[in-house]
This record gives structure tokens, sequence and C-alpha cells, in this order.
């Protein structure tokens, strides 16, 4: 992983390969990498679709190892749907294929002179692009098939479907998974969007012949591989939980806490929780002759995905995640898993975002374009979106643009990102992450790592009143460290509760690396990685006033514990003073 | 049992003491029966009483596992960071989860590092009181609890609305159904044949519910 790729697709005579040397972004990977290069290289006033901006695509520092859990790839850009610097990531088969090819990233640049659609192949003799306008706004269901027809099923494909090709903000992009179904999604921020601008449809990477990537010192690695799948295997959330249930565990706890937004977050609670929980669809997935237990890439140990069957027992959909669930169910008042795993394939299919379809519906639902409740409307609303309508192309645009069009006060955004299944106004201290993330309302910004060992930025009281500042604070930073690592962030709860299993995480870089790492230098990089953030985000823009909830969120109480959000605009803005 | 739960005002809430039902079931059917667990089921237990007396004194759940599994819990709704503070009272919902994931999973977690993030839905330690007068509450259990600890309720019994047992039953497949080895309802004998007309019959008022596992 020493070389970038970059393709310029706006090149004289056609788009452009070259490749080089990593050069002064050594040593940084997954959203340390995209960042960096987003900072660094795109004016912050850019139009995001135009063609200063740019898409990075990069796996993490520990990808292609044998590192288990270090499949994840990020994408960043500036983003179509808040204006901001993004990074979205995915799982997939992607980040393990491109690293193992060498390539620390994919920077897709400028924009194409005519309205061609590009495919490109990375593979061990070098990079094909190639004109392919059979692709043009197939699903991305449809795009796999053919990608496997011409490469067979061996490969990894990163691509888009019509939502991106239409450059809409819920664009996201797909990563193939172990077989080959283009259900991993680097969702947020509208990242596919960018990426039809450029015009690439699918960018297939074949790995064949290629080594698993070679540690420093390979005994020291082995043994600390070994303490981090013991350490995984043995924590009941990552060896129990997820596996046997899923991210969908988390919708009877979230409800029973009041926390779960329901109707477009007028209320906590949903009454057909148990219809749709984790609990329920796991059993529904093995019925029917699915798997409630499934990973996303090769060397995922934990496999908290699944197969969701349809009646008839065919398969539908990958296990639809708790955000899914939560989006496209309780939040629009569907308590069918049958209707939502149907509106999650119709989002991996058009290459939507879950989280912004969900709440984007919820908000249409609020406006009277269709009823809570109504599974069938949703999933033509999916459609029309897919189909490009007008009202579709409003719909894909996400909740913020849907809101204003049909004058909605009520909208759940962030820097015009919709928020994710957690209101903030019963867990108030992820609010605090939702109003100040510079990615925009986001629940994997501030990941509860390993604060409690690492202890950024000093000791904090957790329960004093700046305690909810000072965590968000130290979770932002040690979330935007592991980003870069290509680790899954569910790695996190092993890491947290057990000293040695974050240990091992730290030993693994080290003897990979040939480094020697502390928390410190952890610390140290999710710091920077957040000042480029940040900087780009003030560059482009952005003030204070971006780093707030929507205004409902202070004004109208949530049932059933009657509470608003409190955190005071002061202390949101103390955040990031370290 | 007529008139045996009463209010915090005393007042009796069962004129008419449950019907007893006890139901033998193969292991596969036990599970189906502790999803029930989500939405909740009645135990009984004194008001007053905490979250550790109601549970492992009362019930039979192990301080072990109590204080070792259960790292989620929600006392009407509110997170319990202290279980010997914490104390149930007439018409209560308590909530049990194993850790959760994700950062919403590491601040709702019982005394987490985190806990500070959720502070103004953490619920407040109950005064100490004499322990009190017979009183139901409901009992949910989630995820990993429901298989672990569900036969466990199950089998020592929970009270259960009948028109929501009768909705229970009428829901289930044939397979389900071949899974069944006794049933016996205020000790009458039933057939599967003759148990659900019973049960549609009288769908009013609770059912003392008592399922075990038969292999």
């Amino acid at each position: 992983m020493d070389k970038i790729l970059r393709i310029d697709m706006g090149a004289e005579g056609g788009p452009k390969a070259t490749v080089a040397p990593i050069g002064n972004y050594a040593g940084l990977g997954g959203r340390g990498l995209t960042s960096a290069i987003v900072s660094k290289e795109v004016p912050p006033t850019c139009h995001p679709l135009g063609e200063d901006n740019k898409l990075v695509i990069a796996p993490g520092m520990l990808s292609g190892t044998t590192a288990a859990m270090s499949g994840r790839i990020s994408v960043g850009c500036k983003s179509p749907l808040t204006g901001g610097i993004k990074e979205a990531n995915a799982g997939g088969q992607a980040a393990q294929c491109l690293a193992r090819l060498g390539y620390a990233a994919i920077v897709l640049e400028g924009k194409p002179k005519t309205d061609d659609t590009y495919k490109v192949l990375i593979n061990s003799d070098g990079v094909q692009i190639t004109v392919d306008n059979s692709l043009k706004m197939l699903g991305n269901y449809a795009t796999i098939d053919k990608i496997k027809e011409q490469y067979g099923d061996k490969v990894a494909c990163i691509s888009i479907g019509p939502a991106g090709e239409m450059k809409l903000g819920a664009a996201s992009v797909a990563c193939t998974d172990m077989e080959m179904r283009p259900t991993r999604h680097a969702g947020r921020g509208g990242v596919g969007a960018v990426m039809g601008a450029k015009r690439v449809k699918a960018i297939v990477i074949d790995d064949s012949g290629c080594k698993m990537r070679s540690p420093k010192d390979p005994e020291k690695f082995k043994d600390a591989c070994k303490r981090w799948v013991d350490g995984l295997k043995t924590h009941p959330v990552t060896s129990q939980g997820l596996p046997l249930f899923g991210t969908n565990v988390l919708t009877n706890v979230i409800n029973e806490a009041g926390g779960y937004p329901t109707h477009n977050f007028s209320m906590g609670r949903f009454p057909g929780h148990q219809s749709i929980s984790g609990e329920t669809q796991a059993a529904r997935e093995t019925e029917r002759g699915g798997s409630a237990t499934h990973g996303c890439h090769r060397g995922c140990i934990i496999q908290c995905s699944g197969i969701y069957n349809d009646k008839d027992g065919n398969y539908l959909t990958k296990q639809p995640e708790y955000e899914t669930v939560w989006a496209h169910g309780g939040n629009c008042g569907i308590d069918d898993l049958d209707v939502i795993a149907q509106l999650d394939r119709l989002d991996d299919d058009f290459g939507l975002d879950t989280i912004e379809m969900g709440a984007t519906i919820g908000v249409a639902m609020e406006a009277g374009v269709a009823k809570f409740g109504d599974g069938q409307a949703a999933i033509n609303l999916v459609k029309e979106v897919g189909q490009g309508t007008p009202l579709g192309r409003i719909l894909g645009s996400g909740a913020a643009v849907t809101g204003k069009v049909f004058g909605v006060e009520r909208v759940p955004v962030v820097k015009g990102q919709a928020m994710p299944a957690y209101d903030p106004r019963a867990v108030q201290g992820i609010g605090v992450t939702y109003a100040t993330s510079p990615m925009g309302a986001d629940h994997t910004s501030g990941y509860a790592v390993a604060q409690n060992i690492m202890k950024v930025g000093g000791d904090v009281d957790p329960q004093s009143p700046e305690g909810q500042t000072a965590l968000s604070r130290e979770l932002q930073i040690t979330t935007a460290a592991v980003d870069s690592t290509g680790m899954c962030l569910f790695v996190a709860f092993a890491a947290m509760d057990q000293p040695d299993t974050f240990q091992a995480l730290i030993d693994i870089i080290n003897s990979f690396y040939g480094l020697s790492l502390t928390g410190d230098d952890v610390a140290a990089l999710g710091k920077s990685i957040l000042k480029n953030e940040r900087e780009f985000n003030l560059a482009a823009g952005f003030s204070k006033a971006d780093d707030r909830l929507p205004p409902f969120m202070k004004k109208q109480a949530l049932s059933p514990h009657n509470i608003v959000f409190k955190v005071k605009d002061e202390d949101l803005d103390s955040v990031f003073n370290w | 049992m007529a008139g045996s739960f009463t209010d915090d005002n005393g007042i009796g809430i069962e004129d008419k003491a449950p019907a007893r039902l006890d139901l033998v079931w193969d292991t596969a059917g036990i599970s189906v029966f502790v999803t029930l667990f989500q939405e909740g089921l009645l135990l009984e237990g004194q008001s007053g009483a905490t979250i550790r007396e109601v549970l492992c004194r009362r019930h039979g759940l192990s301080d072990d596992y109590l204080d070792g599994r259960v790292n989620t819990i929600f006392l009407d709704g509110k997170a319990v960071d202290n279980v010997d503070s914490a104390r149930i009272h007439q018409g209560c919902t308590l909530a049990l989860s194993a850790s959760m994931p994700g950062l919403a999973g590491a601040v709702l977690r019982k005394a987490g590092f985190f806990s500070g993030m959720r502070n103004t839905i953490t619920h407040s330690p109950d005064a100490p009181s004499a322990p009190g007068k017979e009183v139901l509450f409901t009992l949910k259990l989630f995820n990993m609890l429901l298989g672990q600890v569900g036969p466990l309720f199950l089998a020592s019994g929970v009270i259960i609305g009948s028109d929501r047992l009768t909705a229970f039953m009428l829901e289930r497949t044939e397979a389900f159904w071949k899974g069944c080895r006794g049933i016996l309802l205020d000790g009458v004998q039933l057939t599967e044949g003759e148990f659900v007309p019973r049960l549609r019959h009288d769908q009013e008022g609770l059912i003392r519910l008592r399922v075990v596992g038969r292999s």
C-alpha cells in the first residue's frame, strides 16, 4: 500500500490513469487518508459535483492483512449533501483486494467531457478504463451481474446505482460482499453522487495472484492477531450479541430507553418494536433458510450480518441493519420486516443511503405525501427515486431538501444530513456528537472505543456537567483514528472492556508497520484528522451555527420522558477545544 | 388468589383468580414462548423490593448472572445503574438486556463509563423502604437473556392476559404445535384441539402460566 492511483476523468483524449508513490501521505489509511487528500487538494468552496471535487477511495491501514476485522474502506470527498467534508465507510471485499494490489487510495479527479459511462478495471497488470454504456442507469444488482459475466465472481466491485448517476444527495457507493452482491454501502453524505459526477459506474478490483500484505515483524504480528481474535471471541457483544442478532439487537433496547425516533422523531417509542426487533428478525431469517450470522467480508469473525430470504425462501437482501430497520421501520411507523427488507433491497439496488431515505420518507409522511405505517406507499416512494421522477428526485436529495419542498418544520438533520436512530433528546451525549461532527449527524463519528483506557485529553469526570462535551470530544478523536485502520467499529466493545484486547490492536499496528505507537500517538492521529476536517468545513463556509441540532429538538418534548435537548450552545462550541 | 394483587392504594386489580395453565413443550417450543418477554410478562413481587431482591431472592436468578450478564437495565424506561437501590412498585416495567453494541449500548450500560451521556434518563436511586404489598410488575427480556433466563421465569410461572395468550397461540405454526407434550388448565388435562377453543371462549382476565421444557 505504497502507491496512489489517480484517474483524471477530464483529461484530454479521455480519462487518464497515473500511479504515483504515496509520498507525503505515507502512514495514513482509511479516513485519515481520504480527509488528508480532500482537505489538501479540494478547494473547499468548489461545487461538489464539479471538476474540482475529488472522490477518494482508501482501504484502511490494516486492510489486506490477516488481521481479523480489517476490511473497511473509506470514501471521501466534498459532500453534495452537507457541503462539507465527508468520509463514509463500508465493509465488503473491496478494501482487502485493493490493499493487496498495493493501492493506498484511488482518487477520481476532473470531469468527463462526454456523457459516456465508464468502467475501471484494476488488477496486477495495471489499470484499464473503458467506456461501457451498457451499464448506464442499471441497478447495482444488474450491474454486478454484468461484471460477473465478464470478470467472474472472484473479483470485488465498487459501483453506483441510478441514484449516483442522477447525482442525488442520498446516493451511496456500493461494495460487493463475499457472495459478490452489492450490499455494503458507503452510504452517507451523497458520495455516490460524486462518483456519478465522475461518470464512473463501476470499479472492478481483481487481486488474483496477490498475496496478503506482509508485516515488518511477522512473529509479533501473528501473536498480536491471535490475542486480538481471542479478545473478540471472548467478549459477549462481539461473540454473542452481534453474531446472534446483528446490530438490530438494539431495537428493543433503544425503544425501552425512550430514545427510538418514531413517526419522524415525534415520539421516543414505537408500539410495533417487537415485530421488527433483531430477535424477531433473526428467528425469521433462520426459519426461512437464510442466516442470522454472516460476515460482510473475509476475515470477519464477528459476523453481525445475515441473509434475509423472502416468504418463499429465496434471497431478498442481506440482513437489514439496525439503522435501516429503524429508518424504514419505526421512523415511518412500519412494523413489517418483509416491507423493510424490500426497502433495503431497493436502496441497495438504486444505490441509496438507507438512513437518509428512511428519514426522508418520514419527513414526507409528516407532510402528508403518504401515511405513517403504509409500507406499500414507502416502497412506491423509493421506486420513484429509482425511476428519477420529479418527486423521486426530491426525495433522493435527502430529508433537508424534502422538508423544504414540503414545508415541514420537524426535519431531523444536522449540516443537511439526516440523524440516525438515536434520539438526542433521550441520550443527550449522542446529540453533542450529532451537532458537532464535521460529517453532519452521524452515529459513527463518536464511537465508544477505549476512552476509559486511553483517557484522551486527560481524566474526565463523565458525570460532570462538562462531561457530555468532553466525552464527545474524546469519542470523536478516537473514532477518527480507528476509522483510519480499516477496522470495523464493532470491535470497539472488546477493545473498550478488555485492556489486553485494546493492546493487541495497538500491537497489530506496531508490528505490521514496525512502529512503536502509544495511546497518545493514536490520539494525535485522531486530532489531526479532525483538525483537517474542521478547517475544510470552516473554509467551505461553515460556522458555529452549523454545529447545532435543529430547533425542534429544544422545543418539542420527546415522549415518554418528555424531555428536550438541553446541552447549551456554548458547551457545543467547546467540543473542539483541546 | 382473588384480590391478592393490589396497587399502592390497596385497591385490588384482579377480583377473579387467574386461571392456572401448565404447559409442557419441547425445547424449540420454549424458544418461541420466551419471545413473549419482548413485550413483557407479569411477575409477582413485593412493592419496595430492590431489583436484586425481586429477581434473585424471589425468582431464583443468580446474583452472578445479574451482576455479570445483565448489563443494561431499565426501570420504567429509565436506565438503572444500581440494582440494589432501584425498587419495584405496582405496575412498573423492568427490562433486562445484555451488553449492547455501539455508542448507545455503551451509554446505556449499567454503571458504565459513558453513563453521564444519558443523565436525563438515568433512574434515580429509590429511598429504602420496608417490604410492602404484593404487586405485579412487567418483566421484559431482550436478546441473549430471552434464551438464557426466559425459560427460568416461564418454569416458575408468569402471568399473562388471556386475550394476548390467545392471539399468540393462534399465530403459531403446525411445527410449533408438534412440540406440545401436555396441557393442564385449572387441573384439567386438555388436548391441543380442546385448548385453543377454550382460550378463545374466555378471553378476559389473567392466566397464571407455567411452561416447562421436555425433550
